[in-house]
């Protein structure tokens, strides 16, 4: 069989699955819930995800899978429409989209630029979703030869290079690293059955709750941070029609290039550990605005300013799932909460997965095309309701969230120890958010914590003890060598950074 | 005069414990084996070290910087966190009908906008839809009032 009938039949295979009435409703709902969450301002991606979490333990894994991601790259579409309107981004990767858009808004032309940005975003989640068709089935390939060497210092590689992309100071983001793989490490010890920072505690024998986790840093942290800030917030919307939408021939003719360029530099940034969609609408803007001829429009409502961005960091949100899938190691926090799905359900994440699993596997990125399309479908004509929704007060909004943490919490084991962990984790997430500790990291070693101990235990049972053997094996010694060599430049830039601030401030200092 | 980055001199310090703790505990409690065949305390040993030796390096550089802590803000926290706690304590105590109201009005309690009615209506509201999806879409076996306390 030639690659393309393989292909053919595996696009046949995931079909079959994401079309099943049970997954096609849990798309559905993901994505419907994804852009509710984006809309909001408040209630970005991960708290997204973590709030609804719990609600996935009641399916079965292919749904479940099918709906988180759902709600992933759902809340990427929500969070333009804010960004637009109020100038207020839902979500962090859509707040390159709000230089652009917001002045539309101002112009009057809310409707194109909505309508262009959903198309923008299908267009990248379009590009992205074929690339990982073709790539993931070539990188599994390269993976089922690793061995725990080579994994290892895969982990550590990623581990390094989201910590020192996610804080200020790569310091920070490190601790960060450390401290999610310590948690991750609670728990009897799967070699010798010895408990490990249990403290006579049960319950946590399993480990630590990763819903509670993820609920009290992203969810719980978030609402508390954004209690005092969302009241301030004034809605004041004009009506979107239908008729408004519709784009001009001068806005599609510029809009070609950008979208295609967006799609390439968020499809590279979506495989790179850390970065994702924030980074890659950043950089595709950047780009659209250096290479214009007339950069003068940038900010004052370009359309190649909002078309690059959206469709770069939709296309990053798909290509996320290759590392994550192919090789079962997330680049996000995002991605190891979908990791997480996998594990609850007893799936071991990793390049065998795609052989174990082919329904899963190729359901779950057929379902991102439907997904993708019910996208286009809600977004268009329900614009005038997300508009109106933008309008809730947040001080009614959050008890509700509340309410369902804990119910969903509750939901999990029907126990409230789990609720307990999601007030710790709450205040835990809430220091780190003043202390400017970034909080993806923690999850992200909290998810790989145990793998990446496995993986060592391993390693040095086979080389006998002998710590050379990750930098005598070639690919290893390769993943190794470029960890380093990111820690070095991120710690350069770094200091770089920081000694001109100082000389800022101590000049700034002088002259008064 | 020289400034003191306040984030990074509270976070390294409370990483040099963490990580000195960690350590301690996992070196004397946890049987360490040897690196061919590790026990379960030498990986959390390394790493807690590697969190002190982390915190040590933040609150060393942390020195020349303007950067500042945020300002905590006591209220918001203590109403949502303490909201959860009641909910803990009562649902298995009292109920769903009891647990949801306290938590609602308790954390409610953080935002300046209340007013009575709204509260009244959401409060009802979430009662119902709590019932609705989790007692009869996910059969969670809580009840909606009991008095076990």
């Amino acid at each position: 069989m030639d690659a393309a009938s393989v292909l053919l039949g595996n696009i046949a295979l995931g079909l079959g699955t994401a079309l099943q009435p049970e997954n096609l409703f849990y798309c559905a709902l993901g994505v419907f819930l994804g852009t509710l969450a984006g809309v909001i301002p408040g209630i970005g991606t991960l708290a997204a995800m973590s709030l609804l979490f719990p609600l996935t333990f009641h399916l079965g894994p292919t749904a479940a899978l099918v709906m988180l991601a759902g709600i992933y790259y759902g809340t990427t579409y929500g969070g333009s429409t804010t960004s637009i309107l109020l100038n207020l981004p839902g979500t962090p990767s859509a707040s390159v989209t709000a230089i652009d858009g917001y002045p539309m808004a101002q112009t009057g032309r809310a409707g194109v630029a909505l309508f262009m940005t959903t198309v923008a975003s299908f267009v990248g989640a379009s590009i992205g979703i074929m690339l990982m068709m073709i790539f993931s089935p070539a990188i599994v390939g390269i993976a089922l030869q690793f061995g725990s060497t080579e994994y290892f210092s895969l982990m550590v590689l990623g581990l390094v290079v989201a910590a020192t992309m996610s804080a200020d100071s790569p310091l920070k983001g490190l601790s960060a690293i450390v401290v999610g793989i310590l948690f991750g490490l609670v728990g009897l010890d799967i070699y010798t059955g010895a408990e490990r920072f249990t403290f006579g505690v049960p319950s946590l024998f399993d480990g630590i709750s990763i819903v509670a986790l993820a609920m009290g840093l992203f969810g719980i942290s978030e609402i508390i941070g954004s209690i005092r800030s969302g009241e301030s917030r004034v809605a004041a919307i004009e009506k979107v029609s239908m008729r408004s939408m519709l784009p001009s021939r001068d806005d599609v003719r510029r809009s070609r290039w950008p979208l295609l360029r967006g799609a390439g530099v968020g499809s590279f940034f979506g495989t790179l550990p850390g970065t994702g969609g924030t980074i890659a609408s950043f950089v595709s803007y950047a780009i659209e605005k250096r290479i214009s001829r007339e950069p003068e429009r940038f900010g004052k409502g370009a359309i190649e300013g909002i078309m690059a961005p959206e469709s770069s960091n939709n296309a990053a949100d798909q290509t996320a799932f290759i590392p994550t899938m192919a090789l079962g190691i997330p680049g996000t926090a995002s991605m190891a909460m979908m990791l997480g799905v996998l594990m609850i359900h007893g799936l071991s994440p990793g390049p065998s997965l795609l052989g174990n699993q082919p329904a899963l596997f190729w359901g779950l990125i057929m379902s991102f095309w439907i997904g993708n399309l019910l996208l286009l479908l809600i977004n268009i004509p329900m614009i005038g309701l997300w508009v109106r929704l933008l309008n809730t007060p947040y001080n009614y909004l959050y008890p509700a969230i509340l309410v369902f943490v804990c119910l969903g919490t509750y939901s999990v084991a029907n126990n409230t120890i789990d609720i307990w962990f999601v007030i710790l984790f709450g205040a835990i997430g809430y220091g780190a958010r003043l202390l400017s500790y970034p909080m993806p990291p923690i999850l992200l070693g909290f998810v790989l914590g145990p793998l990446i101990e496995e993986h060592f235990r391993r390693a040095m049972l086979y080389s006998r003890g002998d710590l050379t053997t990750f930098v005598t094996q070639p690919i290893s010694a390769t993943f190794l060598a470029l960890s380093a060599l990111v820690l070095m430049l991120s710690v350069a830039m770094w200091l770089i950074r920081t000694t001109r601030h100082a000389e800022k401030a101590d000049g700034g200092t002088a002259g008064q | 005069m020289r400034q003191v980055d306040s984030s990074s001199l509270i976070g390294g310090a409370i990483m040099i414990v963490a990580g000195a703790g960690v350590a301690i505990h996992a070196g004397t409690q946890l049987n360490l084996g040897t690196l061919q065949r590790m026990g379960p305390g030498l990986f959390p040993a390394v790493l807690g070290l590697m969190l002190a030796t982390l915190g040590l390096l933040t609150v060393a550089t942390a020195f020349g910087q303007a950067r500042r802590a945020g300002r905590p803000e006591y209220g918001p926290a203590l109403a949502v966190l303490g909201g959860l706690g009641v909910f803990a304590l009562t649902i298995d105590r009292f109920g769903l009908l009891v647990a949801i109201p306290l938590l609602v009005i308790i954390s409610s309690l953080a935002s300046r906008r209340r007013r009575l009615v709204p509260l009244v209506v959401l409060t009802a509201g979430l009662c119902l839809a709590a019932w609705g999806i989790f007692v009869l879409g996910f059969n969670l076996p809580v009840r909606l009032l009991k008095w076990d306390p």
